[in-house]
């Protein structure tokens, strides 16, 4: 599904990600971790397309196409999903609407019709249950004057309303009370199958309990440096990142 | 001949033909000593008005519209009381209203029996004061059509009421006056609506007094086409816990000035300004507004939203005042404007006059470019970047325009706005 090659990156002139290899198969669920500062997140806004992230080297295949050649929607309406460290506010928007519009657009690039009324508010319905959201608060503006739990919750519910082929949760754990983690966890293991994959970005073990990889990697200055199963994230969690700053150097 | 000149001299030759009983000739006195507006005057500051006293504009107007142009425009057709003024001409066959309430008038303000009446006589003139411009004072001297709605005492219309300005003359200055009055308990809505091609001045003035416990929501929706001129005076009373709902939507003309005053002259009112602007190619909107508190423990909140592109440019002036007595005053202002070009202007002037000292206020402008972030957010979801921007757009917009209580008015608005951003 996803192919990354000796993937090279800079912001503003400075070299964040220096050659990254990656694959990603359907159904995999694939943890990047790694200290503060070492490209996790660069990485997320690399594969999404966000302006100001430049790859100066290497190559991204994604179904075998060309991933940087994309614009940002381009790249959403292949079925590639950001779950936002930082999710937005946007006042005046509501979710619901904002919901309805990308649906739509997905769907007018693949030349179907836009959902029926009906089948839009059955799928709303459904899925805030699976991520146990007030559907209320989707007839609210897009996150404004929402908690950091309720943020990160809406992010997984726009997930499940928008079906990715594969998402990549880029600190979704952050400044979650452990109900709130679980809850997020659960969501995203209900939207697992064996045609999708995840990409979950984190700093911390806690969320790996909950959603488990099938491949963990470390990745420090710009490089993935160790990879192996989820029991080097337990290793991680008990001994730090240091002797693997060691092993690098 | 100079414009000034040219109008005085015109005022002399038509004076024995306008409608008596007002004080025109003390108007067209105003006019003479303080002239049209000039720069240095601090409410003219960034407002060249040389377009127009350039120009050569003839108070001298004629009318003629049939039923078929003036149902082309939707306003015509909405579930309300419609009067139809064209080229400043009251035309009293093409207006439409349902009123069968003695405690309600909706007619022309020019018409003998009103223009005589005592609440004609108690009001005109009271609150647009012709000395205090130019503008008003013209309007003051030549106005010979506008509307006059008095609901006395808890009384309420049916439907709301559409003023529909229809101005198609060319090198032309229309003066329209209207005058609304409400008693104790009573409530309206009136929208005036304004089209206008060709070149022409449109220079209106409202006079509105909100008694004891009113209610009234007033909209001014600006459609004018690109080579009009519109310079309007919206001034209110607002008398014990009356509440003012005002919005005004300017997206059209060359030049648009609008003054909108609000005396808070007892305790327990509600003044809401209410403003969207659209400023495109050559175009200059223009709004000044003053929120002036002379009496304890009410309240005033305005928000004005501007988006200007290409070469436009906008201008807002917001002044609150809370005068000595006015303790517990709150009153609040907001103004946000988003360029769209790097050509695009706006003046934005927040004036905070503050005699009380026990009062809550607070005003914030801000100027500025869409948030990237909020677009790569929408696209990060599969909404095209363009669709995206409109988005964002319509929502700013819309935080202003959802205010209009009139539903049709606004679903027409909102759907005007959806073309204008496309465009």
């Amino acid at each position: 599904m996803l192919s990354i090659k000796n993937l090279k990156a800079k912001i503003e002139n400075k070299e964040i990600l220096n050659g990254i290899n990656l694959e990603v198969k359907p159904g995999e669920v694939h943890a990047i971790m790694g200290p503060n500062g070492s490209g996790k997140s660069t990485l997320a806004s690399v594969l999404t397309g966000k302006d100001g992230y430049e790859a100066t080297a290497g190559e991204v295949l994604y179904n075998g196409q060309n991933l940087l050649e994309l614009s940002a929607e381009d790249r959403a309406r292949e079925g590639i999903f950001l779950a936002f460290q930082y999710p937005v506010e946007i006042p005046g928007v509501t979710t619901t609407n904002f919901m309805k519009t990308a649906l739509n657009e997905i769907r007018k690039s693949k030349g179907q019709d836009p959902m029926t009324a009906g089948e839009f508010l059955k799928r709303l319905k459904d899925k805030a249950a699976l991520v146990e959201l007030d559907p209320e608060l989707a007839k609210r503006y897009v996150n404004v004057g929402f908690s950091g739990g309720e943020k990160k919750r809406n992010e997984i519910f726009q997930m499940a309303m928008l079906e990715p082929k594969l998402g990549i949760l880029d600190e979704t754990d952050s400044g979650l009370d452990i109900d709130a983690l679980k809850i997020v966890a659960n969501g995203v293991n209900k939207l697992r199958n064996k045609d999708n994959a995840f990409i979950v970005i984190t700093h911390y073990q806690r969320l790996l309990d909950y959603i488990v990889p099938d491949f963990v990697h470390v990745l420090y200055k710009g490089k993935i440096v160790k990879s192996g199963t989820k029991e080097l994230a337990l290793q991680l969690e008990d001994e730090g990142y240091d002797w693997i700053k060691e092993e690098v150097v | 001949m100079d414009l000034k000149s040219k109008l005085i001299s015109e005022y002399k030759e038509l004076e024995k033909t306008l409608t008596p009983g007002i004080a025109r000739d003390e108007a067209i006195a105003a006019f003479e000593s303080v002239g049209f507006p000039a720069k240095k005057n601090e409410e003219w500051r960034f407002t060249n008005i040389a377009p127009i006293t350039n120009g050569s504009f003839t108070v001298r107007t004629d009318s003629a519209i049939g039923r078929k142009e003036i149902e082309k425009y939707k306003e015509y057709n909405f579930d309300a009381n419609v009067i139809v003024i064209h080229n400043g001409h009251y035309n009293g066959e093409l207006s439409k209203i349902h009123n069968t309430d003695s405690k309600i008038i909706i007619g022309n303000l020019f018409d003998a029996k009103n223009i005589k009446s005592a609440a004609v006589k108690n009001h005109y003139g009271k609150s647009a004061l012709a000395a205090a411009d130019g503008f008003t004072a013209l309007n003051a001297s030549f106005s010979e059509a506008g509307v006059f709605v008095l609901v006395k005492k808890n009384a309420r219309p049916e439907k709301p009421l559409i003023i529909l300005n229809i101005t198609d003359s060319n090198d032309t200055m229309s003066n329209t006056r209207n005058l609304i009055i409400l008693e104790d308990n009573a409530y309206a809505d009136v929208s005036e609506v304004y089209y206008s091609e060709n070149k022409n001045v449109s220079n209106c003035v409202t006079e509105i007094f909100l008694s004891e416990n009113s209610e009234l929501h007033h909209n001014k929706i600006q459609n004018d086409g690109i080579e009009s001129f519109h310079v309007g005076t919206t001034s209110v009373h607002q008398e014990k816990s009356s509440r003012l709902y005002s919005s005004v939507i300017s997206w059209g003309g060359a030049f648009i000035r609008n003054t909108l005053n609000s005396l808070i002259d007892g305790e327990g009112i509600d003044c809401y300004f209410r403003g969207f602007y659209l400023a495109k190619e050559n175009q200059f909107i223009d709004n000044h507004t003053l929120a002036d508190h002379a009496k304890p423990a009410s309240h005033s909140n305005e928000l004005y939203r501007g988006i200007i592109d290409a070469n436009g440019s906008a201008v807002f002036n917001g002044k609150i005042m809370v005068r000595k007595d006015a303790q517990k005053t709150n009153a609040y202002q907001t103004n946000n404007n988003i360029l769209l070009s790097d050509e695009a202007s706006a003046n934005a002037k927040p004036q905070l006059e503050i005699f009380a000292d026990d009062v809550k206020c607070s005003h914030g402008a801000t100027t500025g470019q869409i948030n990237e972030d909020e677009i790569f957010y929408l696209r990060a979801r599969g909404i095209g970047e363009s669709e995206a921007r409109k988005m964002l757009l319509s929502a700013y917009a819309r935080e202003v325009i959802d205010e209009i209580s009139f539903g049709q008015m606004r679903e027409l608005v909102s759907a005007r706005l959806e073309e204008k951003l496309s465009s």
